[in-house]
């Protein structure tokens, strides 16, 4: 199918940091000299996608700024220390990140054709529901010790602007 | 005749109460028009900006509905919170996210700040999203919005004496209603987002974040070609900002004075939001996705992360697979 390339891996480099891998991806060239191997490898494809959605819904912590952080490998990870890593198994997906479509709606809510709000949509009461989630948002807070972390991971700023009168 | 002279002195008195009690309306009605324009220039109280944020927040969400997915909120939140802290208003900022493939940024009174899922699909690093979002934290720390609603004459906030309380009720609701019918359908003044482009550049800049994030984002939105999609996926962030070019100009001079580079973390952006995995196969979609493999190329780089592939900014097909082996 189109839509879906076969690719080969090969991965180039070990320990970068920490649990980071270095790898590269190769386009099927050598389709045929791998077809083989492939087809062995399809028996373990349930389980490693299970461990990719395991990964994908878990607790990793991201990549970070340049240089990657220093994070700690994946066989210290409690979550996912019984488990074969995906980088060793057979068939990932090549979403990396924990995001995906299923949540989304996939569609332009509330605007017209020209891209404009909807008198109808504005003219709307507003739900209880919709307030609950206001006042839920309201209570969305950023813990410090997260912004920290955040900050020193990104190379970020780690003081603010003194506070205005 | 008795009678007529007192029948006479009491229509003298009435006629006299009348013109004072009218003089006295008058003088009246003039002490509520000074009160409600003194209210009106007086910056709305912590109190009266927090109700009337959330109270707008809600209606926002009424239109669009929110995108829930804890991680990518989080994540908003703390680059948000990245740049808000760099204002140095002391306010409490909550970033929510559209669940709609409209591009577009949305800032409330109370520190209320949207950002639609449209937007984060077409952003390319964590260095634009601080960009789009310290522009809308400049709005709110300028009161840029709550100025232009106070101004409006014909606000139901604003033409009666409640500028003084917390509007409760049915009064909220009108002016949430005024609220984000004003942030949908018109464009703050230019000199408004000129400051918010000033600002925001600043905040993002202090943060730690390559300044230029919104002005990169600002040349992709300008470069996205004309079609019908990408017509109602640009549709409210044209009618609701100024022309790209002109913001795109004052940006790229006010540039020249940030030589630090600062982070663009494109990768950490790509791992949280995934843009490929909602964005819509709309106009700005198409232009915003760049092969990542050319012709003959048979490589991508890619890293993993505690077991997780990372690649280098490609952008594939949806469902792609991959096979991944360790070096023999």
């Amino acid at each position: 199918m189109k839509s879906r390339m076969r690719a080969g891996a090969i991965l180039l480099s070990g320990l970068l940091a920490g649990s980071a891998y270095g790898l590269t991806l190769t386009l099927p060239q050598q389709q045929s000299k791998q077809d083989q191997q492939d087809a062995s490898k399809q028996k373990n494809k349930k389980g490693t996608k299970d461990q990719q959605n395991s990964n994908s819904s878990g607790a990793q912590n991201p990549p970070a700024g340049n240089p990657p952080p220093s994070n700690p490998p994946p066989a210290s990870n409690p979550s996912s220390g019984d488990k074969p890593t995906p980088l060793f198994g057979g068939t990932i997906g090549l979403k990396s990140s924990r995001q995906t479509k299923d949540s989304a709606t996939l569609g332009f809510n509330g605007v017209d054709p020209n891209g404009q709000v909807q008198k109808s949509f504005l003219n709307a009461a507003v739900t209880p529901a919709d307030a609950m989630k206001a006042q839920q948002l309201a209570q969305t807070t950023v813990a410090p010790a997260d912004l920290v972390q955040f900050l020193q991971d990104g190379g970020l700023n780690l003081s603010a602007a003194p506070q205005k009168p | 005749m008795k009678l007529t002279r007192t029948t006479l002195a009491l229509l003298a008195v009435a006629l006299f109460a009348q013109a004072s009690t009218a003089q006295l309306g008058d003088v009246f009605k003039k002490v509520q028009k000074a009160k409600t324009i003194a209210d009106n220039n007086k910056p709305w109280t912590s109190e009266q900006e927090q109700a009337i944020g959330q109270a707008s927040a809600a209606k926002l969400i009424s239109v669009f509905h929110l995108y829930e997915s804890p991680d990518m909120v989080k994540y908003v939140n703390l680059v948000g919170t990245t740049v808000a802290r760099q204002s140095g208003r002391s306010l409490t900022y909550h970033f929510g996210i559209l669940d709609t493939d409209v591009v577009t940024a949305v800032s409330l009174p109370g520190g209320y700040i949207f950002i639609t899922r449209g937007a984060l699909a077409n952003l390319k690093s964590e260095a634009e999203l601080a960009g789009v979002l310290a522009h809308e934290v400049a709005h709110v720390d300028k009161r840029h919005l709550e100025r232009e609603i106070r101004s409006q004459k014909n606000a139901d906030f604003a033409k009666t004496e409640a500028a003084s309380h917390v509007p409760v009720g049915g009064e909220l609701v009108n002016m949430a209603g005024t609220v984000v019918t004003r942030s949908l359908t018109m464009q703050f003044s230019r000199d408004k987002e000129s400051e918010a482009d000033k600002f925001g550049v600043d905040y993002s800049a202090k943060a730690g974040y390559d300044p230029a994030g919104l002005r990169n984002f600002l040349q992709f939105l300008a470069s996205v070609p004309a079609t019908p999609q990408s017509k109602q996926a640009l549709g409210l962030w044209g009618s609701t900002h100024p022309p790209l070019g002109d913001r795109i100009n004052s940006l790229n001079s006010q540039l020249q004075g940030f030589p630090d580079p600062g982070q663009k973390l494109a990768e950490r952006y790509a791992w949280y939001v995934n843009p490929p995995a909602f964005s819509r196969e709309t106009g700005a979609q198409n232009a915003a996705t760049v092969p990542a493999l050319a012709p003959g190329a048979n490589e991508i780089d890619g890293i993993v992360m505690q077991g997780v592939v990372v690649l280098n900014g490609a952008k594939l097909p949806d469902g792609t697979k991959v096979k991944v082996r360790p070096q023999q």
